[in-house]
């Protein structure tokens, strides 16, 4: 399945519809939807947030493929240079007083998926994240 | 995903913010909007309640804490309660059961901020 949205938070809800097609159509565990959703909003409120150096409209293109109980999510977007992979983890002993508001968004992601890959190419942005060992039609 | 509803009620010295929905990036600014009104009211004594909540993204997760730091700062705090086991898991993930108070059921925090 895919889906193109456009650089507007109010596309999140776009996407979670999406997701939840998706999860209905493969019949995917209520947790794992809900895994998925929130790494995708993670990844494309980066992107709109922090990801353009102009204000103008940009397109992000979004694909879930199931096959063989192994599950992709391919994010791409036409933003600038950014390697996820590269983001350092973020510190969680930090007190309250010293705590970042922002930053935590990349390290959900990792905890969500099997693995990720990156790479630039076109001046976009591509991101694949993998989930292995799917169990379709479980509740 | 059900929309937010934001629900604010004051017992006694303390206020209680209900939340029953999603909330993510798109419309946590709107939980925002609710903590800096009760922070501009001196009202630093909060309660937020998660019983009915299904889905929070890691900014949401942000403006508790940016809610809880100037709270704190000013003799109250932010104690969340009611939190459903996929709720708690993103707020273990990203280590906030660390530096927030949480409890199961909103007596709890009530009392936790009547004794101290």
């Amino acid at each position: 399945m895919e889906l193109v949205i456009q650089n507007d938070l109010r596309e999140i809800e776009t996407l979670t519809r999406f997701v939840e097609q998706f999860a209905e159509q493969h019949k995917l565990p209520p947790k794992l939807s809900f895994q998925i959703n929130l790494a995708l909003e993670e990844l494309v409120t980066n992107i709109i947030s922090y990801g353009y150096s102009d204000a103008g409209p940009h397109k992000i293109r979004l694909v879930l493929h199931m096959a063989d109980g192994r599950l992709t999510a391919e994010v791409e977007d036409d933003g600038c240079a950014f390697n996820p992979l590269e983001a350092p983890p973020p510190d969680l002993d930090v007190p309250l007083e010293d705590r970042p508001v922002g930053g935590l968004g990349i390290h959900l992601v990792k905890n969500m998926f099997d693995s990720m890959d990156y790479r630039r190419e076109n001046d976009k942005n591509w991101l694949i994240l993998t989930k292995n060992h799917v169990n379709v039609g479980a509740t | 995903m059900r929309e937010c509803i934001i629900k604010k009620e004051e017992a006694d010295e303390l206020d209680i913010v209900r939340l029953d929905g999603a909330l993510d990036s798109y419309s946590f600014p709107r939980l925002e909007t609710t903590l800096n009104g009760l922070r501009d009211s001196q009202r630093n004594r909060v309660i937020l309640d998660c019983g009915g909540l299904d889905y929070i993204s890691s900014a949401a997760l942000g403006a508790l804490i940016g809610f809880a730091r100037r709270a704190r700062e000013n003799g109250g705090d932010l104690k969340l309660v009611r939190l459903s086991p996929k709720i708690y898991n993103i707020v273990e993930l990203l280590g906030f059961h660390k530096i927030l108070e949480i409890h199961s059921e909103l007596d709890e925090a009530a009392a936790k901020f009547r004794n101290g």
